[in-house]
């Protein structure tokens, strides 16, 4: 059983970089490790899609890793509501066309909305572990930013001092991890470093670089007589290893597989990694 | 059969497929065949700043670069990186009112990272179109889902300045005041028995009544620029013509990149129509066919690759008519890359054309 772990673990790195199936298994490992975890994904809680149909749900569901979906609007009228004192009012609240245009003008109001109903319900149950599947690059700088950019709007109030109770919660010692995602690709390296800094600009929490799809990393490779475009890509690895070595704590094997599910699985031994 | 050039020119797809290096490769190539072209980058992450050696102080400007693949020649080329900041700037001037630079809530919304950007980008789009300064305006959008909420930002001006507000902003246009806050002021006073005076009584109980002051300065401040926004929707009309824009889907031989890539098809359907091109980018088949395997191990190895790619092929065929492929490019250096993606642009391979 693994006790020495984070509450909230926040995947995230450019586009593509393989942060849905990394999330997956590595959900899959903390389970396997007896750690209470809940695949988290902000995206899937569309406004206009049932959960039902949200396809990342389907995939979580079909690869049996328990999962958490929350729904914008259940979460911001729930909040409300207790603001208020009154779940009626608070749904008509969220449902007027004002309230749905600031959510829709201002994206970071949602990731707000989605961390706070999180945290609740990381302090309800005092055993979850959450893995966020969380946006690409820029847009997971937005959601921290949010955060705190809302703190400086309200100024004053129960919802300010409600953000910064949040943002103090998710700043705790051993409470979050930020696990940044790069590819052994030069630009992709730059880019993921890049993303550290700024995120430690905004927020005191621990993270680490992780390299996804890495070549070196495949069972027999260093035997092989291999391609110009295999060698090739070796090279660039070995280059990266060898500039942000210090930096870049971990490289993740690439999987041979083409079926999500079988990649997945693949991933699930290496994921202590990321812990 | 030429990929004819038209007035819009939008790269869409998800992250890491090298959207970005064919977004500038395509537009160095337009500029290499006469045209004047503009690139713009709305992606938050501003990974073409390092393409093309931008810096970031450059941001929200447009900078004319010459000769991009360093080649001694005179070719010129305009490159934006989008700064949402700088947008209001250009809203204010057109505007002739300094209301919005000022107003705090939008300043901080406006922030690189504020995540106004997609609708400021809706706006930057329009404001350099009708400089009709450009032949080409060529643009790389923010990766992914992102990207759809490039193409709902449109609809989001329309609901934000729609029937239910106008109310409210024909009551504020009629106030001659000069004082910022008595204006607001005298609104909540005034709209007696309206179902937006509760709600905003409701919103100052959990915000605190400050910010629902701010707000509605902020609200009252979009306004007086609504012009600029509304006319944004106009865009959107010349991007779903055929005649005005074309549309390149990106998505790569990777492995995820395929689902991502059905999906965003999917969620953006309106747009991108059957007469939209996919590329096919990362194509290893020529240097794979090429390897001769010799273990075991070699050969798995092998199968996986062709495999991969064969199931990308035929999963965009069925759903695509008009399929380009670009290779791989195996040089670590952005610029080099570049280069080398240019050349394929001269020189594209199409597969599966069933049309002209």
């Amino acid at each position: 059983m693994l006790s020495d772990h984070k509450r909230l673990y926040i995947i995230t790195g450019k586009g593509g970089v393989g942060k849905t199936a990394l999330s997956l298994a590595f959900t899959k490992y903390l389970r396997s490790q007896g750690v209470k975890a809940n695949y988290l994904n902000f995206t899937t809680a569309n406004l206009e899609k049932p959960k039902s149909d949200i396809q990342e749900i389907i995939q979580a569901k079909k690869m049996g890793v328990p999962l958490t979906a929350l729904n914008l609007y259940d979460c911001a009228s729930g909040y409300v509501a207790k603001k208020l004192k009154s779940q009626t009012v608070a749904k008509f609240v969220v449902k007027t066309p004002f309230f749905k245009a600031l959510i829709s003008m201002i994206p970071g109001f949602n990731y707000t909305i989605y961390l706070g109903q999180a945290l609740e319900l990381l302090k309800e149950d005092s055993e979850q572990v959450f893995v966020l599947d969380s946006p690409s690059s820029g847009h997971a700088i937005t959601m921290l930013e949010a955060t705190k950019n809302f703190g400086e709007i309200f100024q004053a109030g129960s919802l300010f001092e409600d953000t910064q109770k949040m943002l103090s919660h998710i700043y705790s010692e051993g409470f979050t991890q930020i696990n940044v995602l790069s590819l052994p690709i030069l630009m992709a390296a730059n880019e993921a470093l890049e993303l550290q800094e700024k995120l430690k600009t905004i927020a005191p929490i621990e993270s680490k670089v992780i390299c996804n799809n890495s070549f070196a990393g495949l069972e027999g490779v260093k035997d092989m007589e291999l391609p110009n475009f295999l060698s090739k890509k070796l090279e660039t690895e070995m280059l990266i290893k060898k500039e942000f070595g210090q930096e870049i704590e971990s490289f993740i094997p690439h999987s041979l597989q083409n079926i999500d599910e079988d990649i997945v699985n693949d991933l699930v031994p290496y994921m202590d990694q990321l812990v | 059969m030429e990929l004819k050039q038209k007035p819009f020119e939008i790269f869409s797809g998800t992250g890491g497929v090298g959207k970005t290096t064919l977004a500038a490769s395509r537009a160095i190539h337009l500029a290499q065949q006469g045209s004047s072209v503009l690139l713009i980058t709305i992606d938050p992450a501003k990974r073409l700043k390092e393409v093309l050696n931008i810096k970031d102080q450059d941001a929200g400007k447009i900078v004319s670069i010459t000769d991009p693949l360093g080649e001694g020649s005179s070719l010129k080329l305009d490159v934006e990186l989008m700064n949402p900041e700088e947008t209001i700037k250009r809203i204010a001037h057109q505007t002739e009112s300094d209301d919005i630079v000022n107003n705090r809530i939008l300043k901080i919304l406006a922030r690189p990272y504020g995540g106004l950007n997609e609708i400021l980008a809706i706006i930057e789009l329009q404001m350099n179109m009708d400089k009709n300064k450009y032949d080409v305006i060529v643009l790389d959008t923010p990766p992914g889902s992102h990207f759809l909420d490039f193409l709902e930002s449109v609809e989001k001006i329309r609901t934000f300045f729609d029937q239910n507000f106008v109310d409210i902003f024909n009551y504020l246009g009629k106030k001659s005041s000069p004082s910022k806050t008595s204006r607001s002021k005298r609104f909540m006073t005034k709209v007696v028995s309206s179902g937006v005076k509760k709600l905003l009584d409701y919103l100052s109980k959990v915000t605190g009544a400050s910010f629902v002051e701010e707000f509605l300065e902020a609200v009252y401040t979009l306004y007086q620029s609504r012009n600029v926004f509304l006319d944004a929707l106009d865009l959107q009309k010349g991007l779903q013509d055929e005649n005005k824009s074309t549309w390149f889907l990106v998505t790569s031989v990777e492995q995820n990149k395929l689902k991502e890539a059905m999906d965003l098809s999917e969620g953006a359907k309106n747009l991108l129509t059957e007469k939209s091109w996919v590329i096919l980018n990362k194509c290893l088949q020529a240097q794979v066919e090429q390897w001769n395997p010799k273990s075991e191990r070699e050969q798995l190895v092998k199968n996986s690759f062709v495999e991969r790619e064969k199931k990308h092929e035929e999963l965009l065929s069925s759903k695509f008519k008009n399929i380009l492929r670009f290779s791989e490019v195996l040089r670590p250096e952005p610029l080099e890359h570049v280069r080398e993606l240019v050349n394929q642009w001269t020189d594209y391979k199409l597969i599966g054309a069933k049309n002209g």
